[in-house]
């Protein structure tokens, strides 16, 4: 079996994608019906750079009853909200450098382009843009991108590839990475924003239709690559200018956000300790399925070689990077060890939040599909082999959860995504190298 | 005969001696011979048959070791459309890593005549090929352009760019390279928040306003009048050129629209004005492509005008360039040189604002502070404005460079630094043995000799603290980051799956007796690279983490002695600036070629090479002063002039 039968309501948004609807016809398109189905199911990938420990990631056991692994340990009583699966990579990027390739390419599974700038190319669409084109024109924004760590300056000349790769994950087309923002004040006031647009004030949509006329018209004078370009600011404007016409539409379909910003407290500004930075954007991330403003999300605990210094951990002395070229030496095995049981313990938390908020009958976590890991196993050896993936959330009760999969040892990391783009109503039956979804996922 | 690699010794003799023989069976003595008998210069084909005997084993016949095979070499034309090929193999026999270790040496006086030799030779033939411009610029402004160009737009202090993405360096190492300025799904919101925050911070200051909202309307002059002249002019700064009526019209319907609707004069006008700042003309630098295909134009005077602010200020042109270029008077040597010089030593900060993206991406030194934190758990006392001081203080030693029109080679040794009270305190240094009362304000400092070693780059706490761990220096980075941003060679990835190496020296010294030679046969491509970074990085042991001056670590007593490949013994860091001055040209060529990228704000192709070695002549012709090659990267043939290429045009 490779296809999970769909309902009508995922049909009916399936061709709403094909026919490219702006999001307002979208929206209208939703029947009073809709409104009482089951909530959406929310899609999230969060990456963490430099791989684990490998020996004490992996359960012992296969099937529901599994002993926890120590690097698994801060799940705690959510060990039952996740699953751990072991044996999947991605073939096309067992080449390359240590670190740009795969992390790059975690959920395109496709071989980048080697380049510092020039021909800039995932070699494929990302699996949660994937999911946002198909459920994104429910919501003001089709995802949202988020991360942590400033981009080092200059490009890599030791590895020659461009820092673009190392810190996007998310590709829109093979050649649009989008941006991710590090700031979680900023992603407050956005949503703020964009949960309260259609006040008194004059309305921005003359502007942006001026614009448009105005960027049609240079784009004529432009090189192909050039009008690419600036395609992608039209698209923009373009975007801008559907979520502000729905939002000042009085129509009773309109998107209200489920949250009262007014009500929540803004997150700090420039917060120096990354353990505050990343709570603070997991909040965030909360917040923003809360509210429905998005249904799909990406985060990135840090870019690809993250330098970020852990010594805020007790018994680290350095950097994530360098941890994770431990040479096989003990103390180093160790600090690698803390730092990525202090990831799992950050998972735990935003599985916590989530399960929190309650939605009907269940709650935001058993509406979700999100994928916990890393593009890489051990550091040390930059092994692209048995990459440590966890996936927590039910999918709407579609997935069945606190499992350990073991896979075929170098089975498809594809299967996973395309597994999760199911679960998310996505009438998808391929994606990238897959070979079929992961049946033993879902309940 | 020749001594064959072990790693070799399968490969038939019979194939390789044929193949020889079939492309150069008309040289009938070796190069040897001929170089030594005769005395005879270098020519194309003794230097071919050098190649064919020294480096055939591993890199001709479908062995292309390094993804190097000699017979894209074989043909008079590979000294242009194999440039950088024949650039890698002069670099590699000079510094005398090339044959490895396990092979027979080039004899000395011939591996110096061929180095000589490649230099001399292709510089000659892409001289000769002539100057090729580029690609018209098309690109967003980055983000800090941005910014200072909103600043400088409405005369605000107010930081308009902050909540735009962070942009990520592409080309040559900088933000501003047109390939890697993306555009995201949502930055057409986010320059309309900032373009509604920055007219409304402009709006409740004074000067700000009256400069904005310069005409009003009278007896003389009615409400859209007023309303016209206001957006005509800042259409026309924000646009960088002159605007048409037609061009004004729709920004002037927004405002009588919204006049319409009973929107205040002034409002309306503002209203009116956000279309201007998020219009893409304005927030792209979009330069007119040439008409006919590959045909090459002089830049327009208002593109040129640009071009030379975003260079030097990074922000938009200011009043005079826009005037000279109304007049048409910019596109000419003189007039260029003149500006060129102006808008170095104008007071004010735009200068700095330029180097600080320049210097801090060319260096990596605008990571500190941000993507390079140091550890305060460490280094309790550093607080803020010491991390401040040490990301600056490159950024300012080279803006006082390009002020004083001093050389460039200042940044390898001199006699002075800039430092500040935070810098003394960082660097530890004996306030009676320097001169000067410090405060927070950077400022130029004689150095005595004991503290000779705080000049140039490498005397830079913050050069060595990018290049460190967390809690320990790095003599892998250090070398790496030398030989990479200092003498411009490109370092192949480390293999991968290969465990990173022990960096203590006493493991790489180990090594040098007979496990090195081992771990060599074993691996060498690990050799490869690591003769050439390690010793660099051993001669900068002398500097923790931090770069501060160390004699002593846990390990003992610093050995900061270093041999180099090529068996030159370097002694410590100024041994090691010795070592980079009698190598003043490459370093000179390295800073010539990110600069172009930068002043181009996108990749450098082939076609520059001609701009790059005329660039270099003019800074050895100039006494390496470091005008020389603003001068000449404003004067070459790739910054005046735009030509239509395709996406695989070279």
């Amino acid at each position: 079996m490779t296809w999970k039968p769909i309902n009508r309501r995922t049909v009916l948004r399936g061709a709403g994608v094909a026919l490219a609807l702006p999001w307002l016809e979208a929206m209208a398109g939703r029947s009073a019906a809709a409104d009482s189905e089951s909530p959406p199911v929310r899609t999230a990938a969060m990456f963490f750079p430099n791989g684990v420990r490998p020996d004490c990631w992996t359960p012992e056991q296969v099937g529901g009853e599994w002993d926890v692994p120590r690097q698994l340990a801060p799940l705690g009583d959510h060990k039952n909200d996740v699953s751990v699966l072991t044996g999947l990579w991605h073939q096309a990027c067992d080449t390359g450098d240590g670190h740009y390739v795969k992390d790059a390419a975690w959920l395109t599974g496709t071989t980048i382009t080697k380049t510092t700038g020039v021909n800039l190319n995932s070699g494929g669409v990302s699996m949660d843009q994937v999911a946002a084109k198909a459920v994104g024109n429910a919501t003001p924004l089709p995802s949202l991108e988020l991360g942590i760590e400033p981009v080092r300056s200059g490009v890599d000349g030791v590895v020659g590839y461009t820092r673009v790769y190392g810190a996007h994950i998310s590709w829109r087309t093979p050649t649009q990475p989008l941006s991710k923002e590090i700031n979680p004040r900023l992603v407050f006031d956005r949503m703020t924003r964009i949960a309260t647009t259609g006040s008194r004030e004059r309305s921005n949509r003359p502007l942006l239709d001026l614009v448009n006329e105005d960027a049609k018209r240079l784009r004529d004078q432009l090189g192909r690559s050039d009008q690419r370009r600036m395609d992608q600011y039209l698209d923009s404007v373009r975007s801008l200018e559907q979520r502000l016409a729905q939002a000042e539409s009085p129509s009773s379909t309109s998107w209200k956000s489920k949250v009262d910003f007014s009500t929540r407290e803004a997150p700090e500004e420039h917060p120096r300790e990354h353990a505050r930075r990343v709570k603070l954007m997991l909040d965030m991330m909360a917040l923003a399925f809360e509210s429905d403003v998005t249904r799909v999300i990406t985060f990135m605990f840090g870019n690809s070689v993250s330098t970020v210094n852990f010594s805020f951990l007790d018994g680290v002395d350095d950097s994530h990077h360098e941890t994770s070229h431990h040479q096989n030496k003990e103390e180093k095995l160790d600090q690698y060890e803390k730092i990525s049981t202090w990831h799992v313990a950050q998972l735990t938390y935003l599985l916590a939040k989530l399960k929190s908020i309650r939605e009907g009958d269940s709650n935001v976590l058993d509406n979700s599909c999100i994928l916990f890991g890393s593009a890489l196993r051990d550091g040390n050896r930059h092994s692209p082999h048995n990459l440590p993936l966890l996936l927590a959330g039910a999918g709407g009760g579609k997935l069945k959860t606190g499992q350990h999969i073991k896979l075929t040892n170098d089975s498809p990391m594809a299967n996973l995504l395309l597994t999760m783009l199911q679960a998310a109503d996505v009438p998808q039956t391929s994606f990238a190298d897959s070979t079929g979804p992961i049946d033993s996922l879902f309940a | 005969m020749l001594l064959l690699h072990p790693r070799h010794i399968e490969t038939p003799m019979f194939t390789r001696m044929a193949t020889l023989m079939i492309v150069f069976a008309s040289i009938a003595m070796t190069w040897s011979q001929a170089v030594r008998a005769t005395g005879q210069d270098m020519t194309f084909d003794l230097a071919s048959e050098v190649l064919v005997e020294s480096c055939g084993d591993c890199h001709s016949g479908g062995a292309d070791e390094g993804g190097f095979a000699i017979e894209d070499l074989a043909s008079e034309a590979s000294l242009v459309t194999q440039f950088h090929r024949w650039r890698k193999v002069r670099e590699r026999l000079d510094e005398r890593t090339m044959p490895p270790s396990d092979a027979e040496p080039l004899e000395d006086d011939v591996n110096a005549s061929f180095v000589t030799w490649i230099e001399t030779s292709t510089t000659n033939a892409i001289i000769e090929r002539g100057p090729i411009a580029g690609p018209p610029q098309f690109r967003r402004l980055a983000k800090y352009e941005y910014s200072n160009t909103i600043r400088d737009l409405l005369g605000i202090h107010f930081n308009a760019g902050q909540g735009l993405p962070e942009d990520i360096a592409g080309g040559e190492g900088f933000a501003n390279a047109a390939e890697t300025l993306l555009i995201s799904p949502a930055i057409a919101d986010q320059y309309l928040q900032a373009a509604i925050a920055a007219l409304d911070y402009a709006s409740k200051d004074a000067n700000a306003r009256e400069q904005l909202i310069s005409t009003v309307p009278n007896e003389s002059t009615t409400e859209e009048g007023a309303a016209r002249a206001n957006l005509r002019r800042l259409a026309e700064r924000a646009f960088r050129r002159p605007v048409s009526q037609q061009e004004l019209d729709g920004f002037v319907k927004l405002f009588v629209e919204a006049r319409d609707d009973d929107t205040p004069f002034e409002q309306a006008l503002l209203f009116a004005m956000r279309g201007i700042l998020i219009s893409p003309r304005f927030l792209f630098i979009a330069e007119q492509p040439p008409v006919e295909p590959d045909a090459t134009e002089p830049v327009s005077d208002h593109e040129l005008a640009v071009r030379l602010s975003y260079f030097l200020w990074a922000s938009m042109p200011d009043e005079k360039l826009r005037q000279l270029a109304d007049e048409g008077r910019l596109n000419n040597e003189a007039e260029l040189e003149k500006q060129v010089s102006r808008l170095i030593r104008a007071r004010g900060t735009h200068l700095q604002d330029s180097m600080e993206q320049f210097v801090g991406s060319w260096l990596g030194t605008a990571d500190l502070g941000s993507a390079k934190q140091i550890d305060r758990v460490r280094f309790p006392r550093m607080t803020d404005p010491h991390v401040a001081a040490l990301r600056k203080q490159p950024v300012v030693v080279m803006e006082s460079i390009l002020r004083n029109n001093d050389s460039l080679l200042e940044l390898i040794d001199a006699d002075w630094t800039f430092l500040n009270n935070e810098l003394v305190t960082v660097y530890q240094l004996r306030r009676n043995k320097i001169e000067g009362n410090f405060v927070q304000r950077l400022v130029r400092v004689e150095l005595p000799d004991e503290y000779r070693y705080r000049s140039g780059l490498l005397g830079m706490g913050g050069v060595m603290a990018v290049n460190s761990y967390a809690r320990r220096g790095s003599p892998i980075l250090r070398g790496a980051f030398i030989l990479e941003k200092m003498l411009g060679v490109e370092l192949p990835p480390p293999p991968p799956e290969v465990p990173a190496l022990d960096e203590s020296k006493q493991a790489a010294e180990a090594a040098t007796l007979r496990d090195r030679l081992e771990q060599h046969r074993a691996n060498p491509a690990c050799a490869t690279c690591h003769d050439r970074i390690d010793p660099i990085g051993f001669a900068l042991e002398n500097f923790d983490e931090l770069g501060r001056w160390r004699d002593r670590d846990q390990g003992g007593e610093i050995d900061a002695t270093t041999l180099m490949a090529d068996g030159r013994q370097v002694d410590g860091v100024q041994g090691l600036k010795d070592y980079l001055m009698s190598r003043k040209e490459t370093f000179v060529r390295v800073l010539a070629r990110k600069m172009l990228g930068y002043a181009l704000g996108r990749s450098l192709r082939e076609s520059d090479q001609y701009a790059i070695e005329k660039i270099v002549q003019r800074v050895k012709d100039n006494e390496y002063r470091s005008q020389a090659l603003v001068l000449g990267i404003v004067m070459s043939e790739p910054f005046r002039n735009k030509r239509t290429v395709g996406e695989t045009t070279p």
